[in-house]
């Protein structure tokens, strides 16, 4: 398998919202399963249903009938018959994702049956009963499944520790430590760096990491394999070993808690913890007179996030400027973009156009003119900053780009993504879930957000230095900007 | 002809699935070759068929006497593996409710009344319907608009004899009064529509909707439909419709939501206040 296929698969499922616990390296002890005995756990008649299904419904819905410039009759005749040999399922959805990689676009891949269903209440004493452990039915990215003994449970519950990483000149450093959660108690402060994991050295697996994949996609999955290992049960305790502003080591032990917000379930999409955070604050003008700006934060596009927004847009009708956090936000649903952005544009628009085979869609925007609850409010004229990451993908970039394209905000921060490919999920005989990309999406002035992404009006990375005296590099940048515009008018 | 009130729906429930870039179905496109008529130009051929699909139906007697009615069924989007249920009311004069609750994403309300068209989804909120899209929503609200269909439209052309959906089909084209065209096939065998290709106004711009309707039963006494699949691009909606009611709505079923009514009441405030200002 081509680095370059495994890579994009990858990009579409982390745009899913899936996590990829298995590009986690491994040092210490492993079970590495691909070495085990493998029975034959499927028919070929099973193994094929799959496959077939899977690649008819790619020649039928793909938006390109070029495909990419992909043969995809000859990636049919040369993976069927691997297909038909496969053992298990994991071996199955292996040989599908080989197919899916060649077209080399974001939003394709194989989501495990287990993945999509609710929830399971796992804690840290029943962990064996995580649909996720069975070597059959592993999650997709198990091509190199390695499991570490004394952390089974790493990666396989709905609780974490409040710590967000970025990856900065190399090194995993802790960008934002969530209010009230257990590493706040623990003391953790931003711009440590996490060194390690359990026994596992961050510095290694992220030079593990690099083998198989570009220089410059390191930010995204490397912070993706450590997030997937800070997670884990509830009440689950899990031993970090972090370097602080001196460059000290302190290990600390934290116990994981739920984290905030809603458990949202929508179609075949696994199941998303849901959460949106806003504040204000105050900051002055050159001239003294104080400015009032409201921060929302939010980390999925889930239909939750719509009531929330709009509340959190009515309680910041009277802020002077806005600022909208996307980092690390992975995306959700596609039109909720259009539903957040009429709250920001007093005139109507359109983010852009979904490009399908035979149609097309534009995600229009209308002005709000009243609330959800029937209240007359005006839509917010002054000045939004959008802040982006390398962690900024997909219904994030539909929204950030096309409000970019129309001039109404400024982006902050460093280049998303670039996975914007509208898709959809159709469920395969076996159960399991096939991400496909039907669209393409391109803004208003024509711009592609798919590869290119949302480029910054202003390039300002975090840096471990300002981190440490508690500075947020991109979102200080944007203040400055909110001032200096509104000082302009 | 009676379930068209869902048409309209149905195109509500595409820009529901697009959410996520979900939507999905290849239309073959059927571009049939383009003759320019004349008003009031109705062939007779089509005539003659459509006379015959509203006689499968029961009869202009049986459908004249429906003045109301209930149908409730429910919604699926394979693409996206989302499903709810649906409610649709209409009521002559000129109202109309439709109602769609799918799990994880909310109450989509759509609707006709006092003549102001409205909708009001989790994500678009409350909206008054700007005319193109009113547009729809009052022909859908006309349950007699089949029968109607002389009066209701400008061109009625007799195309050819094709396949629509594996089965032998009549193709006949329309162009209602206000100009929009739309494809109907019916069928050769049982005189019943199979479907038709249209193209409509939604909040996501013009869309073109390929829709199947089949399953004829018996509901409520009168025949129609219980299976409609509505196509756009890549994009399928499978209605399936289990009861019906006829004759019995309480209009107060089509009363204003409170968001609805308070949009309406700010945007005449808007109005005059723009009168006002004007020189």
């Amino acid at each position: 398998m081509s680095k370059h296929i495994t890579k994009r698969t990858r990009l579409g499922l982390i745009a899913a919202g899936i996590t990829i616990m298995t590009l986690a390296g491994c040092t210490g002890s492993c079970k590495v399963e691909k070495e085990a005995t493998v029975q034959r756990t499927v028919s070929q008649t099973d193994a094929l249903a799959d496959f077939d299904t899977m690649w008819q419904i790619i020649y039928d819905t793909h938006f390109d009938p070029d495909f990419n410039g992909v043969d995809w009759q000859a990636v049919r005749e040369e993976l069927r018959p691997q297909a038909a040999n496969a053992q298990n399922r994991r071996e199955i959805r292996m040989v599908m994702n080989e197919a899916l990689g060649r077209l080399g676009q974001s939003h394709f891949g194989i989501i495990p049956q287990a993945s999509t269903e609710a929830p399971t209440k796992t804690t840290a004493h029943d962990n064996s009963t995580s649909p996720n452990t069975s070597s059959n039915d592993a999650p997709i990215s198990n091509t190199d499944a390695i499991i570490p003994d004394e952390s089974a449970s790493d990666g396989q519950g709905d609780a974490d520790t409040g710590i967000d990483v970025r990856i900065i000149d190399g090194q995993a450093v802790v960008s934002s430590v969530r209010n009230d959660s257990p590493a706040q108690h623990a003391g953790v402060q931003t711009g440590w760096i996490l060194a390690q994991v359990r026994s596992n050295v961050i510095q290694d697996q992220l030079e593990e990491l690099a083998e198989s994949i570009d220089e410059d996609e390191i930010e995204i999955y490397g912070v993706s394999m450590i997030t997937t290992q800070l997670m884990g049960p509830e009440n689950s305790t899990i031993d970090l070993t972090f370097l602080d502003g001196d460059d000290n080591e302190v290990e600390l032990e934290i116990t994981r808690e739920p984290m905030p917000g809603e458990f949202v379930k929508f179609g075949n999409l696994p199941p998303m913890s849901t959460h949106l955070d806003w504040s204000r604050f105050t900051t002055e003008s050159a001239s003294g007179n104080p400015i009032d700006i409201g921060v929302i934060k939010f980390n999925v596009w889930m239909m939750p996030i719509a009531s929330k927004f709009e509340k959190a847009m009515y309680e910041l009708r009277d802020v002077d400027g806005i600022i909208i956090d996307l980092r690390g936000n992975p995306g959700g649903i596609g039109a909720l973009s259009s539903a957040i952005s009429r709250f920001l544009m007093d005139e109507k628009g359109s983010l852009g156009t979904m490009k399908m085979r035979g149609a097309e869609l534009s995600f229009n925007v209308e002005p709000v003119v009243v609330t959800t609850w029937g209240e007359p409010i005006d839509p917010f004229v002054g000045p939004i900053a959008v802040l982006t990451d390398s962690g900024t993908a997909s219904t994030s970039e539909v929204f950030a780009g096309g409000l970019q394209s129309l001039g109404r905000i400024q982006v902050f921060g460093t280049r998303s993504a670039g996975m914007a490919l509208p898709a959809g999920m159709d469920k395969l005989p076996s159960g399991d879930v096939l991400l496909h990309a039907i669209a393409d999406f391109v803004t208003s002035t024509g711009y592609q957000l798919e590869h290119g992404g949302v480029v910054p009006d202003h390039q300002i990375p975090l840096t471990r230095e300002d981190l440490l005296k508690g500075i947020d590099s991109p979102k200080h940048a944007a203040t400055q900007w909110i001032v200096e515009s509104l000082a302009k008018e | 002809m009676k379930t068209r009130p869902f048409l309209k729906a149905a195109a509500i429930a595409l820009s529901i699935a697009t959410i996520s870039g979900i939507p999905a179905s290849p239309l073959a496109a059927t571009a049939s070759a383009s003759i320019t008529l004349g008003d009031e130009n109705h062939d007779a051929k089509a005539i003659k068929i459509i006379e015959a699909s509203i006689e499968a139906l029961g009869g202009t007697e049986k459908l004249e006497s429906i003045k109301s009615q209930k149908i409730t069924g429910t919604i699926s989007v394979p693409m996206a593996g989302i499903s709810g249920v649906v409610e649709a009311y209409t009521s002559m004069p000129g109202k109309f409710l439709f109602k769609i609750d799918i799990s994880g994403m909310g109450t989509t309300l759509q609707g006709l009344n006092e003549g102001i068209a409205w909708s009001s989804d989790p994500m678009g909120g409350p909206r008054i319907l700007p005319p193109e899209e009113a547009q729809d929503i009052i022909k859908e609200a006309d349950l007699h608009k089949a029968l109607n269909f002389r009066k209701n439209n400008k061109i009625i052309e007799y195309l050819e004899e094709t396949e629509f959906e594996g089965q032998a089909a009549h193709k006949i084209r329309m162009v209602d009064n206000n100009g929009t065209e739309s494809t109907e096939y019916y069928s050769v065998e049982t005189g019943l529509t199979l479907g038709s290709e249209n193209e409509m106004d939604s909040p996501m711009g013009k869309i073109t909707t390929t829709t199947v309707l089949k399953d004829y039963k018996e509901l409520g006494g009168y025949l129609q439909p219980t299976t409609m699949i509505q196509k756009m691009g890549p994009t399928e909606i499978l209605f399936t419709f289990d009861s019906a009611e006829y004759n019995k709505v309480d209009d107060s079923v089509f009363a204003f939501p409170p968001a609805i009514e308070a949009l309406i009441k700010a945007t005449k405030a808007k109005e005059e206040a723009k009168e006002e200002a004007a020189p």
